[in-house]
């Protein structure tokens, strides 16, 4: 089996000839630069830069000679773009190691803090001192009367949140003509050069985007107060995201495998939400944009969901998922082997291969492998299942640990 | 239904005005401030906290209910003080330094408050010297520390070191998505809550 069938095979069903490996083909699976830097020392590869391309949670391009040695079944849609040195610049991460970020990015330094700013200037994230991560300090609906708007303008506020106004590999092509002739032409360059399965982010995020507008615990308590105006920010949202959904997946649709959704439904404790609250206000809206995206390609959809969400998995089947990710074993109601004996053979589990809470930061790398070996062992058979970390692999984490984490998939290729 | 009850379930259903047109229905009846907190705020907190332990009600229910009972304390706080009632204890709650993540804090100080207890907020990105300074202000019984990430979990443990140096007294109390108990123990902390609701009961036990 070559890379792409493998995975595929999983999201099939099917049992791969190993358990299919995804690392860094989107941006839960990835790794933090400052982490990566380290885990390219020690496998010896001295080629290539720290290329950060998600600014926020400063996360690394995996390079073609690390997914080599790991042996990574997965790629990025983003890995078609920004290819030349132009489109990057120099940066120095926060431990100090040079990296490189896209050009495009703004950053302001204030007193040792830095910031990201929009292209007008406005600060929509912050990275204060002791910190790996710019986090969202600006919230451009925040003091909107939620109960009343009509939620005209949803799409120029995206330029002023962090998460939708800071563009990345890819994402950083307008969607008019040229913007789309450029992202079709990339996708194909990268579907003929690589036989791993690509993953397209496309994000259509409804849950978290009206938290990035308005702010977490607002729109959290917006969901209890006001049913009619969360149903038709819902609405709006899916509009804005279903135009871009069929111009972009017009482009690239023909040449990428998975098409990768994206909101965070659970806690460590459970769901945000009720199932009830699910139903009402966003599982018609993930069904029709989940829907409409196989109609228009070939795809099988993904969607990133962290948390304890197997109260909801049931309805997020029912609403056209094939995969979902990243499996988060640590939560409540998260038992693998619960989740495998109820759901194999409806639902991918793309992760929770290992877990990022205790093990892969804090365990031994003997404990790693052990633990990565069980988790193969109860979500693998059968197919149903593709290989990832449950979340990205953050500062602090022992490179021996990751590497006991990938050799006990399969054995990597060591240059050293 | 009498009305200390009638409070209770407009707290737990999130109805605000209700709760605050009840709670002034209430005192012209004769309740005292007193009475209404223990016997329809606290115990309306407890059920929403213990629905939301079981799974039952979610962080939308516990932000209405929350709401609710602000709109019935901001009647009750200057009474309470009028009278001299005393908090069950005072609480101060803040998210480690390094981490600007709020939610899980704002949620354990509701439940606190909640519970009769009283919340001193210092934010996020609190560092040992601030809650120090804040300490030697007001006498906490506990302190609250939250953090959401792997990476500033680890500031946990500088602080609770430099809390025991300044000869704070407050008992440390833990939590957050990547906290367990072990590591709670393993870096000093007094006590571990498993979720905002849980720092509640972690808290009274020591009380008893």
């Amino acid at each position: 089996m070559n890379s792409r069938e493998r995975v595929m095979a999983a999201v099939n069903h099917q049992q791969p000839d190993r358990p299919a490996i995804d690392f860094g083909g989107h941006r839960s699976s990835g790794i933090m630069a400052v982490t990566y830097a380290k885990l390219k020392a020690a496998l010896g590869i001295t080629t290539g830069h720290i290329y950060v391309y998600d600014m926020i949670q400063q996360l690394a391009i995996v390079e073609p000679e690390v997914m080599d040695a790991l042996n990574v079944d997965t790629v990025e849609l983003g890995r078609a773009f920004m290819l030349s040195d132009g489109d990057w610049k120099d940066w120095i991460l926060p431990d100090g190691t040079p990296c490189k970020i896209p050009a495009f990015i703004n950053i302001e330094n204030d007193r040792g803090d830095q910031y990201l700013l929009a292209d007008d200037g406005t600060r929509l994230g912050v990275q204060v001192k002791d910190s790996f991560f710019f986090e969202q300090c600006h919230f451009p609906m925040a003091d909107v009367d939620f109960e009343n708007d009509p939620f005209d303008n949803l799409a120029e506020q995206f330029a002023y949140t962090q998460w939708t106004g800071i563009a990345a590999p890819g994402s950083h092509l307008p969607m008019d003509e040229a913007g789309l002739a450029k992202l079709a032409a990339g996708a194909k360059r990268l579907r003929e050069e690589t036989d791993r399965a690509i993953i397209g982010l496309f994000g259509g995020n409804l849950f978290e985007i009206p938290q990035y507008l308005i702010g977490m615990e607002k729109y959290l308590l917006y969901l209890g107060l006001y049913p009619d105006a969360v149903k038709r920010f819902s609405e709006k949202l899916t509009a804005l995201h279903m135009e871009n959904l069929e111009k972009w997946l017009g482009a690239v649709g023909p040449y990428i495998d998975i098409v990768l959704f994206g909101d965070d439904l659970g806690t460590q404790t459970g769901p945000f939400m009720s199932t009830q609250m699910y139903r009402d206000y966003f599982k018609p809206y993930h069904s029709k944009l989940w829907h409409r995206a196989k109609e228009l390609a070939d795809v099988k959809v993904q969607l990133h969901c962290c948390g304890g969400v197997e109260p909801l998995l049931n309805d997020l089947i029912e609403a056209g998922l094939d995969a979902i990710n990243p499996v988060q074993i640590s939560c409540n109601g998260m038992d693998s082997q619960e989740l495998k004996d109820k759901y194999d053979n409806r639902i991918c589990l793309w992760g929770g291969g290992c877990d990022t809470r205790e093990v892969l930061p804090l365990g031994t790398p003997a404990e790693v492998s052990k633990h990565v070996k069980e988790q193969i062992n109860i979500l693998n058979p059968g197919g149903s299942f593709v290989f990832q970390q449950v979340h990205n692999i953050l500062a602090g984490v022992p490179v021996e640990n990751i590497i006991a984490m990938f050799d006990a998939v399969t054995p990597i290729k060591r240059n050293i | 239904m009498n009305t200390l009850e009638q409070i209770q379930e407009n707290l737990v259903a999130g109805n605000a005005n209700k709760v605050t047109e009840l709670t002034n229905q209430a005192l012209s009846e004769g309740a005292t401030a007193a009475m209404i907190l223990d016997d329809a705020m606290i115990v309306g907190m407890k059920v929403i906290g213990d629905r939301f332990k079981a799974g039952q009600a979610f962080i939308p229910e516990m932000l209405i209910a929350a709401r609710a009972m602000t709109a019935g304390l901001t009647i009750l706080e200057p009474l309470l003080a009028d009278s001299g009632v005393k908090a069950k204890g005072t609480i101060f709650v803040g998210t480690v330094q390094g981490d600007l993540h709020d939610i899980g804090k704002n949620l354990a100080a509701i439940m606190f408050k909640g519970a009769g207890y009283k919340v001193v907020d210092l934010g996020v990105n609190v560092s040992s010297a601030q809650f120090i300074e804040k300490a030697k202000e007001i006498e906490p019984d506990f302190i609250g520390i939250s953090a959401l990430l792997t990476t500033t979990m680890v500031n946990m443990e500088g602080i609770i070191k430099d809390l025991k140096a300044a000869g704070v007294k407050a008992k440390v109390i833990i939590g957050g998505a990547p906290v367990t108990a072990e590591y709670a123990k393993s870096i000093g902390a007094d006590l571990y809550a498993a979720s905002a609701a849980d720092g509640v009961e972690a808290v009274a036990s020591t009380q008893a």
